[in-house]
């Protein structure tokens, strides 16, 4: 295999996704594994960029680092405990545990691997010709054929808003 | 497609988002004193509006590729639906749950329709992504009213358990419909059954199905996926729980049959004894059984009522998958007509169990002494919702597990021994087992004296007029099963 110039970016950019991704778990500190989780989520973008997506590579940004890594941000910094990350979880089983996790996660993507590997139909041949994606036409099948499932996210997170107001109220009075 | 034709097939979500938006309007005008009769009222009449829209409203349609489906299972699903909820929200008010709950009576109720709404959406679609979004609003709903009405503690760590798992489940059915796209090209469930009939297989798509299979079991908690269920149902306000136990319930075995059978009938494989052929009924089978058997057998050492409901919920998911598997029309009809029964049955059970929590400050079996004798009404009820939950004729529940139980039965060539006799002698061994922790139950509450310094449950008045309807409907269905069975029966016609 002879690694070309955009093969090497590949891989720098797949690093810097897994890479990001496996601090995210590993830091202790909740803001700092907010901002790790913002670079994994830069580090998708340019893969996605990389394949030749680029509406999806801009709106993983816009969305994903521009608004959900800042919500994330908020929300530690907004119920941030004096006692937080006092205890660790651990005890006698935490080896065990740790091992069942690898454990499930290997299998899950052995057989995931498994299966897109023996897929043929995933080689199709992909046309010469660059798809054009049209935004217009985003925007048109947004409104005509996807109004349900739109509107419905739009309930979605109102009752994402209505339900973080009432509990923000109620830490605001413990006493009530 | 014009938008007012789509309005015309969605007027019942319509009148319910309506209510929840206006209710969420009361709570904001009311501050934290909102008068509770006057949003049950308000909630009595929007749920009556989406009824009358459901029953007088189109008859049939199939818009946006099957997004919005309506027919005649839909519309009798979102009645049941309607019906249940209106039950819940009875049990909210006047002197109904309380404890901590003063003063959000009206958001409460809002987030009740707003779950609703999302499980109306569920059912009203074969469209993998709106059942995929209309699942996560009823979850989002559901953990917000279990995190509600919490004093501190225990219910708030129950909600933290059921967001997480409820989140991880999630993200395996998302995971699990793209892989079903990848394969099939599509997210519309009859297309997909057309792909999978006139191409080969390819391992991708039982990979798919099976991370599908997760969510769903996360949704109906069959084990292994049930260990959020018995800390909800104990902690979450009775009739959030109760909520959780029957609409919620019956909308998830609704999807995990419709989605199951509809679209993937072609790769159903067997569970037959000796003649295991892989696909997704091997798998059910084994959820079933592993339902069946750690749910009853776990109920035995419970103290905790609530919690005995649970793992009873769990072991009834486990005999409603036993008949799944057979994946006939019969057995679509005895797992549809038995999660219906089993929604009546647990918001009864858990209307008499919220009744004994206010009295009382607990539910442990000790504090359902005597029960009979100071609150006949709720007594009397709880004896046929757990009689019914334990299969004994004359109740429905009986007829409903026998349906349950053929049905599994009727597969494989006629003649021969059902494949399926390992799975329904499991069921019914786990069945007799069930008998012996309601009866604990019910000797505690008719033969057990009442400690005489308790303060006595009694009779009230909302809540013992929901459990009066749902024990006559147990006797009335036992004695005449077709009135829902025909309906149910003419339904599926169309399906098949």
């Amino acid at each position: 295999m002879n690694l070309t110039a955009s093969g090497l970016l590949f891989f720098a950019f797949a690093v810097l996704t897994l890479g990001a991704g496996t601090a995210v778990a590993l830091v202790r500190e909740p803001v700092r594994a907010a901002l790790v989780g913002a670079l994994c989520f830069v580090g998708v973008g340019l893969l996605y960029l990389w394949l030749g997506a680029e509406f999806l590579g801009f709106i993983q940004w816009l969305v994903y680092v521009g608004a959900v890594a800042v919500l994330i941000v908020f929300v530690i910094l907004l119920t941030r405990r004096e006692d937080a990350g006092g205890e660790t979880e651990g005890g006698r089983f935490a080896g065990l545990r740790v091992l069942g996790g690898l454990g499930v996660a290997l299998a899950l993507f052995g057989a995931l691997a498994a299966a897109v590997l023996g897929s043929g139909s995933l080689y199709r041949e992909v046309p010469e010709e660059p798809m054009v994606l049209e935004i217009a036409a985003l925007g048109r099948e947004l409104v005509a054929g996807a109004v349900p499932p739109l509107i419905l996210v739009g309930v979605v997170l109102t009752v994402a808003l209505v339900g973080g107001v009432t509990l923000a109220l109620v830490e605001r009075k413990p006493d009530a | 497609m014009n938008y007012l034709e789509l309005i015309s097939h969605v007027l019942p979500e319509i009148a319910v988002l309506v209510t929840a938006l206006v209710l969420i309007g009361m709570g904001c005008a009311g501050g934290s004193r909102g008068g509770g009769k006057a949003v049950l009222a308000v909630t009595a009449a929007g749920l009556g509006l989406a009824l009358a829209a459901v029953v007088f409203g189109p008859e049939s349609g199939r818009l946006l590729e099957g997004m919005i489906v309506v027919d005649a299972l839909t519309r009798l699903f979102k009645a049941v639906l309607l019906a249940l909820t209106l039950g819940t929200a009875l049990f909210l008010f006047p002197g109904g749950e309380a404890g901590g709950n003063e003063g959000r009576g009206a958001e409460n109720s809002a987030l009740l329709l707003l779950a609703l709404l999302g499980l109306l959406v569920v059912v009203g679609t074969e469209n993998l992504l709106l059942l995929f979004v209309g699942l996560e609003l009823a979850s989002l709903a559901l953990y917000l009213m279990v995190v509600f009405a919490a004093p501190a503690g225990r219910p708030a760590e129950a909600a933290l358990r059921y967001f997480f798992f409820g989140s991880v489940a999630a993200a395996f059915l998302l995971f699990g419909f793209s892989f079903i796209y990848g394969a099939t090209g599509s997210i519309d469930l009859r297309v997909i059954a057309k792909v999978l009939a006139a191409h080969p297989v390819e391992p991708i798509l039982p990979l798919g199905v099976g991370l599908a299979l997760v969510g769903f079991g996360f949704k109906v908690a069959a084990v292994p996926f049930h260990l959020w269920a018995p800390d909800v149902y104990q902690s979450a306000p009775a009739p959030a729980a109760g909520f959780i136990a029957s609409a919620s319930k019956v909308a998830g075995f609704f999807i995990v049959a419709k989605v199951l059978v509809l679209g993937f009938g072609v790769v159903e494989g067997s569970a037959d004894w000796g003649a295991f052929a892989m696909g997704w009924a091997p798998l059910v089978a084994v959820l079933a059984a592993l339902s069946m058997v750690v749910g009853n057998l776990a109920a035995l050492a419970q103290q905790s009522v609530r919690r005995l409901l649970a793992y009873s919920g769990i072991g009834h998911s486990g005999f409603i998958l036993t008949a799944l598997v057979a994946a006939n029309a019969e057995a679509v009809r005895a797992v549809l007509f038995y999660s219906v029964i089993y929604g009546v049955a647990s918001l009864a059970a858990f209307g008499v169990a919220g009744c004994v929590l206010r009295a009382r400050g607990a539910d442990r079996l000790e504090d359902f002494a005597g029960l009979g004798r100071t609150a006949p009404a709720a007594a009397g009820v709880l004896a046929l919702a757990l009689l019914s939950l334990a299969g004994l004729p004359p109740l429905v529940g009986f007829f409903g597990k026998f349906q349950l139980f053929a049905a599994a039965l009727s597969g494989g060539t006629p003649g021969t021994v059902p494949g399926l006799l390992w799975l329904v002698a499991l069921a019914l061994l786990m069945s007799a087992v069930s008998l012996y922790y309601y009866l604990r139950v019910l000797k505690q509450v008719f033969f057990a004296p009442a400690p005489a310094d308790a303060a006595p449950t009694r009779d009230t008045s909302a809540g013992t007029a929901v459990c009066l309807v749902c024990g006559s409907v147990l006797v009335l269905l036992g004695l005449f099963p077709s009135l829902v069975l025909q309906p149910l029966q003419r339904a599926l016609v169309q399906l098949f």
